[in-house]
């Protein structure tokens, strides 16, 4: 169905700031969830097909604390943080450091099957109804002119590309961060080297993991939460590495952008699902073009 | 050596009576989607139907075959039309149903019929509203809803209601999501839009309907600067416009679907967003008699009795009543049943005034009602022999 008007490119020329905005501020999302995402596969080299649904789990225990505690999203961050980079240890410890060194074809169906049992969990505990979370910053709008943005999703960006700086930041100045390059470079080597690599692994997953139970907090206030809905995010994640070059950090930022942006635009100028299309055509001509990204080569 | 004695005999008893029940049991299929994005909306349609049968084996099973017990058998879509299929073949096949209900969606539903057209069991549409299905094409299919046409009449009752509250709102906007149930409404929509001169539509705008969010499609309809926005969709269609409207400090008069504007689980969710609109719906709460059902189930499951719900409740309880007068449980001898089963106004928790079905199995007492939120309570207020309120015209997010 087409717009009962033609759109022409004046017509959503005055629409333009706010959509730019609206995808600038999606792609900090998207950047902050691909950023954990590459980091395990850039570390671990392995890809984690649950990664959505751990965020899926932080919005749950988000919720959890809004209906049962009463707690403001904002405040069930000192709970779901914990909790989530709890999850992601034992995660590691059970299911992950056992497939460490298997074929890739046996981590795809494990990290796929982790999927799949927690969407399942999550719908068997919660069903499938969708919920929304209310916090003090909802109905919260910054206006600049013709520009209206929901504090909450300003804060969430701004929260979001700080700590993909803070990541870098770790993993290029820091002791640790020196540590778990080495881990992810080589891994003979590191252990050659005296590196607990093990325990690299660990770490690095529990941060990649870890960080959505930051995220699940702060997009909570203007997202929603039902089972699958981590689901969208995973695949969004890897649209977004692979445009950005998996494991690159740098890259996953921009990747983000580029595809929240994309979406904003992409609906703004067509009706329906077209804009999908735009960002799966935009993925695909990378896999046959450029396979190694935007800034292909230049890992962890 | 008693005590062994008496444990055997009356666990022998005990399964006996197991295998008497198991027997008389008769099954009956439910397909709706448990899973996948169309999960809400499925999992409302079978919590309506687990709830009448329940009721029905409560109160003594299908009298007229010596107090037969139902035993429901359900199959979930996933939400995908391959899946409506298969779990359709499963429950008749397999699990030897004699009568199928379900899905919560056309693009589930039509194929499911299809599936219940080929093996000749009788079929029960309860939620969607494709027209399809009901205009002489299946022979095994009866829907005890409504039909797109339904929902586009109730439309322009909302659209005079308005007009008469205050004849200046004028511009309308349309905002439909681009699936089968969207592209249909539409259709509809844009032909009789064209035909009213006193109306002038300044845009018509779909939105995906997987979308994440409806900044964009929002976007433009706001730019477009109308007094009335029409959304057609469910209920994650409507938390998500309401969400953006919120944004966009975008503050129209909304008339929406019941799954976008009317669902009692709208206030939880979004809160005041939902305050002041219209919503077309086929079950209105506070009608009196679907005020005990709405008790009954919120006392089993801890939630309101919701728009599809009601319609999965509503579609269950003709079937039962057709199930119970047929002469035997052979499809020919349901499907008689269902071509001769009526509910009377008084028996209707639904906005339809009965039930009675024509020759293609689409009911003739179809209607709908238009309901608003006003503070807590979600309302009807039309038609005014049904209104429990009066239309209050409020913008969208104002006090």
């Amino acid at each position: 169905m087409r717009a009962w008007r033609d759109d022409s490119l004046m017509d959503v020329l005055p629409l333009l700031p706010q959509t730019l905005a609206d995808g600038f501020l999606l792609g900090a999302v998207y950047a902050i969830v691909a950023v954990g995402l590459t980091l395990t596969f850039g570390v671990l080299r392995i890809v984690n097909f649950a990664h959505g649904d751990f965020l899926a789990l932080g919005l749950y225990l988000t919720y959890i604390g809004a209906t049962w505690l009463h707690l403001d999203p904002y405040l069930s961050l000192v709970l779901v943080l914990p909790l989530v980079t709890l999850v992601a240890a034992f995660t590691y410890r059970l299911l992950i450091a056992p497939v460490i060194l298997a074929p890739e074809h046996n981590q795809i169906v494990v990290t796929l099957g982790l999927s799949l049992i927690l969407q399942n969990a999550m719908l068997a505990i919660f069903t499938a109804d969708l919920h929304a979370m209310p916090s003090v910053l909802s109905g919260h709008i910054v206006r600049i002119g013709n520009v209206f943005i929901q504090a909450a999703a300003l804060i969430a960006s701004a929260a979001s590309i700080a700590v993909c700086l803070g990541l870098y930041w770790l993993l290029r100045s820091t002791e640790l961060g020196r540590q778990i390059r080495a881990a992810a470079q080589d891994r003979d080597a590191a252990l050659m080297s005296g590196v607990n690599v093990d325990r690299m692994y660990l770490i690095a997953f529990c941060i990649g993991v870890g960080s959505l139970g930051l995220v699940a907090p702060l997009i909570a206030p203007f997202n929603y939460v039902s089972p699958s809905v981590g689901s969208n995010f995973t695949l969004t994640a890897f649209i977004v590495v692979v445009l950005g070059s998996m494991g690159n950090f740098v890259g996953a930022l921009i990747g983000g952008f580029i595809i929240g942006l994309v979406e904003a635009v992409g609906g703004l100028l067509t009706g329906g699902s077209i804009n999908f299309i735009i960002t799966y055509a935009i993925f695909i001509l990378f896999l046959l073009f450029r396979p190694e990204g935007l800034l292909g080569g230049r890992r962890l | 050596m008693k005590r062994m004695v008496g444990f055997f005999l009356s666990t022998t008893v005990l399964l006996a009576a197991f295998n008497t029940n198991a027997a008389d049991a008769v099954k009956v299929g439910a397909v709706y989607a448990l899973t996948g994005p169309g999960a809400v909306g499925g999992g409302d349609g079978m919590r309506g139907t687990e709830l009448a049968i329940e009721e029905a084996n409560a109160s003594g099973g299908l009298k007229n075959h010596g107090g037969a017990q139902i035993e429901l058998v359900k199959g979930d879509s996933q939400s995908k039309p391959v899946n409506a299929v298969g779990e359709t073949e499963r429950l008749i096949n397999q699990d030897k149903v004699v009568l199928i209900m379900g899905a919560a969606t056309s693009n589930e539903t039509v194929p499911l019929s299809q599936v219940a057209e080929k093996y000749g069991i009788p079929h029960i549409n309860t939620i969607p509203q494709q027209e399809s299905m009901t205009n002489g094409s299946l022979k095994w299919t009866w829907s005890t809803t409504l039909i797109d046409s339904d929902y586009v009449a109730g439309i322009f009752h909302a659209l005079d209601m308005i007009h008469k509250l205050d004849p200046k709102k004028t511009k309308i906007a349309v905002l439909c999501p681009d699936n089968e149930y969207g592209i249909e409404m539409g259709k509809q929509l844009k032909a009789q839009l064209a035909d009213r001169k006193d109306l002038k539509v300044v845009s018509f705008i779909d939105y995906g309907a997987a979308a994440q969010d409806l900044l964009q499609p929002a976007l433009k309809v706001k730019a477009s600067q109308p007094d009335i926005v029409i959304q057609v969709g469910y209920f994650r269609a409507g938390v998500l416009a309401s969400k953006a409207y919120e944004q966009l400090d975008f503050h129209p008069i909304v008339i929406g679907t019941g799954g976008m504007s009317g669902d009692p689980k709208l206030r939880k969710e979004i809160g005041k967003l939902v305050a002041w609109q219209f919503a077309v719906t086929p079950f209105s709460a506070d009608l009196p008699a679907a005020q005990k059902t709405g008790a009954a189930f919120e006392k089993k499951f801890q939630q309101p009795l919701t728009l599809n719900s009601a319609l999965g409740y509503f579609g269950t309880k003709v079937a039962i009543r057709a199930l119970d007068s047929a002469k035997s449980f052979k499809p020919a001898d349901i499907a008689d049943a269902l071509r001769k089963v009526k509910f009377r106004k008084d028996e209707m928790i639904t906005s339809s005034d009965y039930i009675e079905f024509d020759q293609n199995g689409r009911n003739k007492g179809r209607d709908t009602t238009i309901t608003q939120f006003q503070g807590d309570k979600l309302v009807t207020v039309w038609p005014p022999e049904k209104a429990t309120a009066k239309p209050v015209l409020k913008n969208f997010n104002t006090p």
